[in-house]
């Protein structure tokens, strides 16, 4: 090889490559990337490499040098003496010693390759580590006294060998084993990783008085920045647990026992503390200081194994970090990272452990993170006065601070009440003044009177986690909060009546009423999140805390039920009620004020925003609180019961007033989504048991929010379409809780009857008069309605409710065929479907399900008819074709749930007999509609070919036979479109795309089909993965579904693959690379059980054997 | 309560009107609206209020159903917009005359000679297969006074699937 040559060649490409663009043509840059390309992928290149080393001074060509060498060291290190690979270790050593003006990232590459060689070197070279070890020794022992250049060069190397050792499962370097991987980690970290964290602790220590130079500690700080997020080894744990806690990020730090001496010298925790309070102000290193302490007040097991040493760690770290707390310049930077180790140091150490503290150590400590938090509100509400700010700091950290506090206040019988209780009432203060306008609060003003704002997402769930904190920090002091909120109601309520007089009268402009609007919004957001929180689907109770306060306050039950009834008339509650109940009948007042504004005719002055708190305090509340379920609790408080009980008078009447508010609402506000989804939200929580529906059922308003629900259509009630499924789905909910089938039949005679008798009028004008517009108007809303209707099943009421809807269902098809121009329609007709099959076909009967999969298929060909070989000038046609795609997909995907979980009768009673239809034989025809409007164009769209690939998927695992007995045209264009999929190489239709390949693989195989025809098409597949392993084109995250797959291929054409590998073996052009592969090809197959779609061990072997092959073979290739 | 029905749908169309009301925030997405005058298909909607306690405003994108235009629009959601009635029907292709008239046939069986080839694709798809022999069905869109051949399929696919 003439290197010389070589090299000459390598540094003009180099130069090529670094010249300005208009200097150099575009065919030289070209010509000069293909040489570094090729350079890349050298074998054999040490000779040239060490050349390049000795005789080169060109930045780019060394950088290369060293990644070639990397390659080339982790192929052939067996291969090469001992002797060279120690002279070109103490070469490059040379070259990073002496070359002081090289880049940084330039000796970073250099030093990897000594990390590389040392790692290999301590493992395969007598005693585990030494060389290692003698390695970090020179640096540790040299970089202590030395600064600039050569200390940056020492944390280089040392960050080069942290690394290397940082990996075990994912390790870039397969040439070494899994368990050698793993021994050298361990090793590491007992030994030389101690030694860097000392080393850093002992630089900074000797330097914490003294100025630093910027550069030196910054990259001493990376250094010990690394090593507090190291990722420790775990005994015991399974290879592939291994590998993904070993990606973790920011692990919690837990040093093995080995460092215990270490963690326990008294000069350990202070340096942090010191070195951050040194750097804070600069704003380079601020960030990453307070980085480290959250990482270090993280430390846990088994360096603190036990309570003593925890409580020790505690002592040690509280003073200090409460001295920093109390710093009077807070520092916008380190705010954030402050409030996150409040939240570290109160989630690691539980209340029990907090509360074994030093008392005063302790106290100092809450008062100082109490002072802490209030000082975030504060900026917090500065902070929301501005618009358009996209870095919330302020309020994200208030987020994590009050998140911190959770741990305490839930835990109240582990820890001393006292210590926090006034802590908490001054959080608790501070966050209500921070949102209510002055002189009460100290709120800032908001300047977007005349602006219109887009869609803002609503507080409720912008300030989801800071309110329900709120909620528990109000729980935690009741005695003081309830009454808070409750006087601040009143008080706003009345000035809002005030304020809305003098703006009617015209002596106030209407926005005078929005700061008094904001306030009540605050406050009944607050009260909200007090009295009950979300159960996420659980049964919403009512918290203890809360049945204890109202017990203990002890109230006349009766009383408390009259004035909770008078509220309903505006009469103010008195103190000598019961305080929740209390503090509900002001938002009860409030509720009325706003109806009786509106019935004035001024409801132009209303806040629809207030008005959809309203209804979801009022949904929150009767959820937990509303006809109330004394079997639930151990304490219920009498006077819960006298006002809101199952037997109370004072419930009904409640009920009928609060489905008034919100018949009134779907009237009023239906230009207002929102408040039209908080009101069916409140009437479903009115109606959610079976004690509430026959209440409501009885109840006077409630036909008259069913009138409401008739009567939507065109020319008569509009409302939105969302809406007024949303609003079919309440109504007929209530009936869906009657326990008596008779009654519940006769309640949604009441909706269902009108809505089919629509229907049925329309059946028999569709034929004569197709094309009227309001007939098509009329269907599309009969249509929304009965989808309403599906969506409510359940299963309980799916079969009862599929007797009603049935009927529609099956005309689907035919209204689709006439309507087929008429985009909006079809994709109601599909919906209907989708929604049955959804919510409904697991509990259907056979016969039932039958009728389903008649419709869903006569929707399928309705639409295959008309929409196949359409040729459109509209704008939007392709738009439409993708959303009809789309929703048709969801539809074959959700039929076939039937086969995943049938609940039906039969099912269950066992005496199932194959229907004469099935899902798959629908969703196989939609296949073969759906086919021939696919193209490559729409398989580019993600969310077409994520479903497209699902359903492919799906059908192949529960039918792969009857796939195989598809026509082979629809069959080999299925085959075809799956290649695409493989090829576009989107992460999720890719998995799709193998799980389809590999379910068809081992049906062939399991079934021997290899001598049918249609398994001709899955063939080919076994080169299309072969090759995309050999061309290195397989991702590590990949290669779980690539082995499944190849694995499945090979028990499927054992022959053909014999034959593939060796066409391939006979490709290679040297004995020697031929000999290699041949090796790495029957490794990968030995003594593997390859019949029958072969067993679980032997696919688990080979996935594990694939990545070691794919290693291998790229050394063979290149 | 069925006549009733009926009786209502016949008022409803009996009019000459080419729009009828609807309240702004009933209408939908892939709906169609009048914007600027004219009849267009609402592609892009989003709701805004002024202030936090105003009332909601409903922003509208929409595309001319004949020209492909892009019209916008903003309005109070309890205000009522223009709606266009918006028809599709299906015609058989007859003939096609030398000045480039359609002779289409529809569902009753009567024949209208008053539309144009149309321009673009569906134009050449229309002449390649008529040319071919082929028995081609035309969707006619049609709305305020306007109508256009929109889109062309092969009859006989229609009648092989079928």
């Amino acid at each position: 090889m003439d290197v010389r040559g070589s090299l000459e060649q390598l540094e003009t490409a180099a130069r090529i490559l670094m010249a300005p663009p208009d200097i150099v043509s575009k065919d030289e840059r070209f010509a000069a990337e293909t040489m570094i390309i090729n350079f890349r992928k050298m074998r054999n290149a040490f000779v040239l490499c060490k050349y390049i080393l000795e005789n080169s001074q060109t930045e780019l060509v060394i950088f290369e040098t060293a990644d070639v060498l990397r390659n080339n060291l982790m192929q052939d290190w067996n291969k090469l003496p001992d002797e060279d690979i120690k002279t070109l270790n103490q070469h490059i050593l040379n070259i990073l010693l002496g070359n002081t003006e090289f880049s940084y990232a330039m000796k970073r590459r250099l030093a990897g390759v000594i990390a590389l060689i040392v790692k290999h070197q301590s493992l395969t070279n007598g005693a585990i580590g030494k060389q290692r070890t003698e390695l970090v020794s020179h640096i540790v022992g040299t970089a202590l006294n030395t600064t600039g250049n050569h200390l940056v060069l020492a944390c280089c190397m040392l960050d080069a060998l942290l690394a290397e050792h940082q990996y075990v499962v994912n390790a870039e370097d397969a040439s070494l084993t899994y368990e050698m991987h793993f021994a050298a980690k361990r090793d590491f970290e007992n030994s030389d990783l101690l030694r860097i964290f000392q080393f850093c602790l002992q630089f900074l220590t000797t330097h914490e008085h003294s100025p630093m130079k910027q550069r030196d500690l910054d990259h001493v700080l990376k250094v010990l920045e690394i090593i507090l997020c190291w990722n420790f080894t775990k005994q015991n744990l399974p290879k592939r647990v291994a590998g993904v806690i070993e990606m973790e990020a920011m692990p919690t730090f837990k040093p093995p026992s080995s460092w215990l001496d270490t963690i326990n010298d008294s000069a350990f925790m202070p340096i942090f503390f010191n070195i951050h309070v040194k750097v804070r102000h600069d704003d380079n290193f601020v960030l990453r200081t307070v980085n480290l302490l959250a990482q270090l007040v993280s430390m846990h097991r088994p360096v603190l194994m036990n309570r003593e040493n925890r409580v020790e760690f505690l002592s040690k770290i509280l003073p200090p970090f409460t001295t920093l707390l109390n710093l009077p310049d807070k520092l916008s930077m380190e705010i954030y990272g402050l409030s996150d180790l409040i939240r570290k140091i109160l989630l690691f150490n539980r209340a029990a452990l907090l509360s074994l503290v030093e008392t005063q150590t302790l106290e100092n400590f809450f008062q100082a993170i109490g002072i802490f938090s209030c000082y975030v509100i504060q900026q917090a509400a500065i902070e929301e006065s501005k618009s358009g700010v996209d870095d919330r700091l302020y309020r994200d950290s208030l987020t994590r601070v009050l998140e911190a506090w959770m741990n305490i206040l839930t835990d109240t019988e582990n820890f001393p009440k006292q210590i926090v209780q006034p802590i908490v009432t001054d959080i608790f203060n501070c966050y209500l003044k921070a949102h209510l306008s002055p002189p009460e609060g100290f709120r800032q003003l908001v300047a977007t009177a005349d602006e219109s704002e887009e869609d803002e997402e609503s507080d409720t769930n912008q300030f989801r986690d800071q309110l329900q904190a709120v909620g528990v920090f109000g729980r935690f002091i009741l005695p003081h909060s309830v009454p808070i909120i409750t006087q601040l109601l009143i008080f706003k309520c009345q000035a809002l009546q005030k304020q809305i007089e003098i703006v009617a009268s015209q002596a106030a402009p209407r926005e005078s009423l929005e700061p008094i609007y904001e306030d009540i919004h605050w406050g009944i957001l607050m009260a909200g999140h007090i009295l009950a929180f979300d159960g996420l689907g659980e049964t919403n109770l009512v918290p203890s805390e809360i049945h204890d306060y109202s017990i203990a306050a002890d109230k006349d039950p009766d009383l408390s039920a009259a004035a909770f009834e008078k509220s309903f008339q505006m009469v103010n509650v008195e103190e000598n009620v019961d305080p929740i109940v209390r503090l509900v009948s002001c938002v009860i007042i409030l509720s009325e004020t706003e109806r009786r504004v509106n019935a004035s005719g001024l409801g132009y002055l209303l806040s629809p925003e207030l008005a959809s708190n309203v209804l979801w305090f009022l949904h929150r509340f009767c959820e937990s609180y509303f006809v109330i379920s004394e079997e639930y609790y151990t304490n219920v408080s009498p006077s819960f019961l006298a006002a809101w009980g199952p037997l109370s008078q004072v419930t009904k009447i409640s009920q009928t007033f609060l489905l008034q508010r919100v018949k009134e609402d779907l009237i009023r506000y239906n230009g207002e989504v929102t408040v039209m989804r908080d009101a069916i939200n409140l009437l479903l929580s009115l109606v959610d048991s079976n004690k509430k529906a026959e209440l409501a059922i009885h109840s006077t308003e409630l036909p008259a929010i069913v009138e409401i629900a008739n009567g939507v259509g065109p020319g008569k009630y509009q409302m939105p379409n969302e809406a007024y499924r949303k609003l079919v789905r309440a109504v007929i909910s209530v009936g869906s809780f009657c326990e008596e089938q008779s009654r519940r039949e006769q309640y949604w005679d009441q909706v269902l009857v009108p809505l089919a008798a629509r229907f049925q009028n329309l059946s028999g004008l569709i034929s004569t008069e197709k094309h009227r517009d309001d007939i098509r108007m009329e269907i599309s809303c009969v249509l929304s309605g009965f989808i309403g209707a599906a969506m409510s099943s359940h299963s309980k009421t799916a079969t009862p409710l599929f007797k009603r809807i049935g009927p529609v269902v099956t005309e689907c098809g035919a209204i689709l065929a006439t309507y087929h121009n008429y985009v909006d329609i079809v994709e109601l007709c599909i919906e209907l479907v989708i929604e049955l099959a959804k919510r409904s076909l697991s509990y259907l009967s056979s016969g039932d399900s039958v009728t389903l999969y008649h419709s869903a298929m006569s929707v399928v060909k309705s639409y295959s008819s008309h929409a196949r070989g359409r040729v459109s000038n509209e704008k939007t046609a392709e738009e439409d074709t993708f959303n009809d795609l789309v929703t048709l997909m969801d539809m074959l995907t959700c039929l076939l749930s039937k086969d995943f979980l049938d609940l039906s009768p039969e099912s269950i009673s066992g005496n199932n007999t194959p229907p004469s239809v099935s899902a798959s034989d629908v969703s196989l025809l939609g296949l073969g509609t759906v086919l021939p409007l696919m193209n490559a164009d729409l398989l580019q769209f993600p969310s077409l070919s994520n479903k497209y690939f699902r359903l492919v998927a799906f059908l192949s695992e529960l039918h792969a036979d009857k796939m195989m007995v598809l026509p082979p045209p629809m069959l080999q264009a299925v085959y075809e479109s799956v290649e695409i999929g493989l090829r576009n190489g989107a992460a999720d239709p890719f998995a799709s795309c193998c799980e389809f390949v590999s379910c068809m693989a081992i049906h062939i195989s399991r079934h021997s089909q290899q001598s049918v025809q249609t398994s001709e098409y899955c063939k080919p597949f076994l080169k299309i993965f072969l090759e995309m392993i050999l061309s290195q084109r397989v991702s590590k995250e990949s290669i779980p579904s690539i082995s499944t797959v190849l694995f499945a291929l090979i028990t499927a054409f054992p022959d053909a693959y014999s034959e593939l590998v060796n066409q391939l073996l006979s490709s290679r052009s040297s004995e020697e690379s031929r000999n290699k592969l041949s090796l790495a090809f029957s490794k990968l197959t030995e003594n593997l059980n390859i019949q029958n779609g072969g067993d679980r061990l032997s696919r688990s072997a080979f996935r594990d054997r694939l990545e070691t092959f794919i290693f291998s073979a790229k050394g063979c290739l290149e | 309560m069925a006549d009733m029905e009926e009786h209502e749908f016949h008022t409803a169309d009996s009019g000459a009107s080419e729009t009828f009301p609807m309240q702004c925030s009933a209408l939908r997405k892939n709906g169609f609206v009048m914007l600027k005058g004219r009849p267009c298909k609402i592609v892009e909607m989003s709701t805004s209020k002024t202030g936090k306690h105003g009332h909601a405003k409903v922003h509208m994108v929409g595309l001319d159903i004949f020209t492909g235009k892009k019209c916008e629009d903003i309005c109070p959601s309890t205000h009522n917009m223009d709606v266009p009635f918006v028809k599709r029907e299906d015609y058989q292709l007859m003939d096609i005359s030398d000045d480039g008239f359609l002779t289409l046939m529809g569902d009753s069986g009567d024949l209208r000679e008053d539309l144009k080839v149309p321009d673009g694709d569906v134009g050449v798809q229309l002449k390649t297969d008529y040319d071919a022999g082929r028995e081609i069905l035309c969707t006619v869109l049609k709305s305020c006074g306007e109508e256009v051949v929109i889109a062309v399929k092969n009859n006989t696919a229609l009648e092989k699937t079928n």
